[in-house]
């Protein structure tokens, strides 16, 4: 039985020896013991291969469609957790069905055409929500999965109720039936119409809490990772960093449209317990673009490069010149391409698929 | 070493070949059999197995691609080796992949009984030909080099659970793919 999958071509089996995986760093959450640096790096180019919509191809630069203002279409969630699967992290093996918790077994739910995914997971940060943040109940649902090595399909009813200060078309929490927790369940078809929507809808200057502020050093082409030099977050910047957001707020979504050929100039962390979110972003570009996945997606809102600059001078930091002074570009079909200078030509890479970057140089950090 | 110079070694009937083999792809061989087998020593053992095979089979036999050569001969010692020893022992290498596939694919006697077992490879073939490639490579990755899913979920930056249910859905794929031409 094994013969054949011995039998694969010689072409691809060659392909796969060197192949190199774009990574797609869709949650930033990994344990905050770990440096959160790690958690925000690679954000942009991940980002770009979740938020296009399954495909490879990296979206274009809605700057003009900001400028319109016109919220463009959404992306559609493809995001389909039929499967329930988890592995043990000391043995690698997966666990039992019936060891695995409810929030692993029944993690999506639809409503109508509106999928729901579950921030609660085995190793989550949050997820949970406690009773008394617990709004009224809106609705019943049934949440399906399939078990993968019997096929089987299970049910669960469930309880939906609001979350309170949250709009309840962006999140909402589940109750198991026969349970008494509550857990986060985001929308995948909510899009913030713009900042001040943003904020309002999750509750975020209640809920959310503005973490380390990390500036762009260099690009790490080897790992295909940034670095980043951490500042500690203090009351005086996270207040003008609100101050700037509520300056912004009228400031429109333009969609995912802003993740191919930018520089992030720096990124401050934030979490969010009411909606899940823990350890995730927000961003600044060199193209004048902010953009925060604090929703899983990315939501991207041109600010404009000046008022970046000013929220810069505000809080008295500066992008620092990149170590860097080449690297390469490959498209899918491995060909490589010099861009030259540090720097991505965004025309050239939004025409083309499957952007992955390297160094062409072995890269040390001077002193 | 070109891969040439490397035949050109083994055609001259020169020792060296071996070692200079293995100076180029030990570490490729060792890898593929260590993600099989999961035990340094029995990889080490089919790796020079996959020298003494290589030094049979060249001359007259000459390979295109060196490499893929010798990671193919790898593999198949490897899964010959794990045979022999899974009767006695549970591994949690070359085990979990296997256990994974076998939902998918036929079953060897029913290979033999009613299909030539080149034409469940050529449909296979055909079948990763059709996907994208970021799966191709992933099911590559993981059923002909073993790659562990924790390997996998680093090297792509999703968390183990999304590189299993990926996988999942690869193998329905696959299923449904030799149901559709009969083979399940």
């Amino acid at each position: 039985m094994y013969g054949a999958v011995s039998e694969i071509r010689e072409d691809i089996v060659e392909q796969a020896a060197d192949y190199r995986f774009k990574k797609s760093p869709a949650r930033f959450a990994v344990p905050l013991g770990i440096a959160a640096s790690v958690c925000l790096i690679g954000g942009g180019i991940g980002l770009a291969a979740v938020l296009s919509n399954g495909s490879n191809v990296p979206v274009a630069n809605s700057a003009e469609t900001a400028a319109g203002g016109n919220v463009p279409a959404t992306v559609a969630a493809t995001v389909n957790e039929t499967y329930a699967i988890i592995l043990d992290p000391n043995t690698g093996m997966q666990v039992g069905w019936e060891d695995m918790p409810l929030y692993d077994k029944f993690n999506w739910f639809k409503r109508g055409d509106i999928e729901f995914t579950s921030r609660k997971y085995t190793g989550s940060t949050y997820g949970d929500i406690p009773a008394g943040k617990v709004g009224e109940k809106l609705y019943d649902v049934t949440l399906t999965t399939i078990e993968t090595f019997s096929v089987k399909e299970f049910t669960m009813p469930a309880e939906v109720y609001a979350i309170e200060g949250i709009d309840t078309d962006a999140a909402v929490a589940l109750k198991y039936d026969g349970t008494d927790d509550y857990y986060v369940f985001i929308s995948r078809g909510y899009f913030p119409d713009s900042v001040g929507g943003m904020i309002d809808a999750l509750s975020l200057r209640d809920t959310m809490k503005l973490g380390t502020i990390y500036i762009e050093q260099v690009y790490n082409g080897v790992n295909g990772f940034y670095m980043y030099d951490p500042l500690t977050m203090t009351d005086a910047m996270a207040e003008t960093i609100w101050k700037f957001l509520d300056e912004c707020r009228e400031v429109r979504f333009v969609s995912e449209g802003a993740f191919v050929g930018y520089r992030q100039l720096f990124t401050i962390s934030a979490d969010a317990e009411l909606i899940g979110t823990a350890n995730h972003g927000i961003w600044f570009t060199d193209n004048g673009y902010m953009i925060t996945n604090i929703m899983e997606f990315g939501y991207a809102f041109y600010i404009g490069s000046e008022r970046i600059q000013q929220l810069m001078d505000d809080l008295g930091v500066s992008a620092q010149e990149p170590y860097l002074s080449t690297f390469e570009v490959y498209d899918a079909p491995q060909t490589t391409y010099d861009t030259g200078d540090y720097g991505i030509d965004a025309d050239y890479l939004g025409s083309e698929t499957t952007v992955m970057y390297t160094t062409s140089l072995p890269q040390t950090i001077p002193e | 070493m070109e891969d040439t110079g490397i035949i050109e070694l083994y055609f001259a009937r020169d020792e060296s070949a071996i070692k200079e083999t293995d100076k180029k792809y030990g570490a490729y061989c060792t890898a593929i059999a260590m993600n099989l087998l999961n035990s340094r020593e029995d990889a080490q053992e089919c790796v020079n197995d996959t020298y003494l095979s290589v030094w049979e089979r060249i001359p007259p036999h000459i390979p295109e691609c060196l490499r893929a050569f010798l990671g193919r001969m790898t593999r198949n010692i490897s899964v010959e080796r794990y045979r022999k020893l899974h009767a006695k022992k549970r591994f949690s290498g070359m085990e979990t992949a296997l256990d994974e596939l076998a939902e998918c694919l036929p079953s060897d006697e029913n290979v033999e009984r009613a299909f030539d077992a080149k034409m469940l490879a050529d449909s296979l073939n055909e079948w990763l030909d059709r996907l994208e490639e970021r799966d191709r490579m992933l099911f590559v990755r993981r059923y002909w080099f073993g790659d562990t899913a924790k390997a996998l979920a680093a090297k792509m930056g999703f968390s183990e659970a999304g590189v299993s249910r990926k996988l999942a859905r690869l193998r329905d794929s696959l299923r449904e793919a030799l149901t559709e031409r009969g083979m399940l």
